[in-house]
């Protein structure tokens, strides 16, 4: 049995689809159109709210002037579909353009040099707000004081009845406060899921986030925040 | 902070952020921004949104369907040392300031709080006793500026995700 006493977890997970992981790159050398050369692959995937960041890249070397690709990702839970983004032959990392959007399937084979046109995008937009994500992200706190509040109907007939007959299950959200030690990693959280607009700039391992209030409320910008009280979860969304 | 819902999950197994807090030594205000002073301590900076959950009937949970915010309300509040009227008369005259508080613990690790037109709402002084510091408790209402904004937050760390 754990004890009753100060002890806890906090931990947030950013409402929004993950990035597809990308298996390594197949080619063969008969049954495209595609020449040889070095290209490099990202995929995202996308619902009905947006498109996620770009997976990890893949490179594969093909050779003649009939090769196809073949591209492998892992599925991601609440995706749409996927739109799959390459570079044109000997082309850098972070150049790959758009040249194909697919349903739910999980491998697609790239015959043609196509146009791709139209790059990845570097923010993730594919938001699922209101659907449970767990933490990514875990922070010390100092106390916590989040209430469940379920707004229950008790039932109290005015005739033939003195006392409450039973109860109906009402409205319930969340609501409350935590104070946490300033940790910059963990503030910019919080300031994201806010009625304000927010900027990224900087290049790894450094970012500037720029958090500025706006008079409009931005939607699908929300987080998960789990609470654990004496080892029992709760998953607030 | 406002939830919509409680959602089943699984023990999580954490991972702590190796990161310290800000501590003494730290900070730098500016009032106005660009000139640094010595004289302040307790500084608070609060924004309330006044959100509120809205319910919606609805077949599948009991949550909430999505909050709305209702007006925005973001004040200051610090302690200065009370050596000089000018700031007494600067809240007299309704004499709006900027106000920022940049809290710095590498280059690369900073929070900077910025209210580009603070008006002092209320301007307390008294004296305690013989011997006591005299200091002023002043807090401030943030009003937009040209751009529309009353306050402006700068985070720089190593922490990655994709807004």
């Amino acid at each position: 049995m754990p004890g009753i006493g100060a002890a806890g977890i906090a931990g947030l997970g950013i409402e929004q689809l993950t990035p597809p992981v990308q298996a390594a790159l197949a080619t063969a050398t008969t049954g495209g159109t595609i020449t040889a050369g070095t290209y490099r692959y990202v995929l995202t995937a996308i619902n009905a709210v947006g498109e996620t960041n770009a997976s990890n890249e893949q490179t594969i070397v093909t050779t003649g002037s009939t090769s196809t690709v073949t591209v492998t990702w892992t599925a991601v839970t609440g995706a749409t579909g996927y739109k799959l983004y390459k570079t044109a032959a000997g082309g850098a990392s972070g150049t790959e353009l758009l040249y194909r959007t697919v349903g739910l399937v999980t491998t697609d084979i790239d015959t043609t040099p196509g146009s791709p046109a139209g790059a990845f995008p570097q923010s993730n937009t594919a938001a699922t707000p209101g659907v449970y994500a767990a933490p990514t992200k875990f922070f010390p706190f100092n106390s916590e004081s989040l209430a469940s509040t379920q707004e229950t109907v008790f039932r109290r007939p005015i005739r033939q009845s003195a006392d409450i007959i039973g109860a109906v299950p009402g409205f319930f959200h969340v609501e409350g406060d935590v104070e946490m030690e300033a940790l910059e990693d963990v503030l910019v959280y919080f300031l994201y899921a806010s009625r304000t607009l927010f900027v990224k700039t900087g290049t790894a391992p450094n970012f500037t986030y720029t958090i500025t209030p706006t008079a409009a409320g931005i939607p699908n910008k929300t987080l998960s925040l789990t609470m654990v009280r004496n080892n029992i979860v709760f998953g607030f969304t | 902070m406002m939830g919509r819902d409680e959602a089943v999950a699984s023990l999580p197994v954490p991972t702590w952020p190796v990161s310290t807090p800000f501590g003494a030594g730290m900070y730098s205000v500016e009032i106005p921004t660009g000139t640094p002073v010595l004289d302040t301590d307790t500084f608070e900076f609060t924004v309330e949104d006044n959100a509120e959950a809205q319910f919606r009937l609805k077949s599948t949970g009991r949550g909430a369907q999505f909050f709305n915010y209702g007006e925005r309300n973001s004040t200051m509040s610090l302690e200065r040392d009370f050596d000089s009227r000018a700031d007494f008369d600067a809240y007299k005259s309704i004499t709006a300031q900027s106000v920022t508080l940049t809290a710095t613990r590498t280059v690369n690790n900073v929070v900077s709080i910025l209210s580009p037109v603070a008006i002092k709402d209320t301007y307390e002084i008294a004296n305690s006793g013989q011997g006591d510091l005299v200091r002023a408790s002043i807090s401030y209402q943030n009003v937009i500026d040209g751009t529309g904004k009353s306050w402006q937050i700068v985070v720089k760390t190593q922490e990655e995700f994709f807004p």
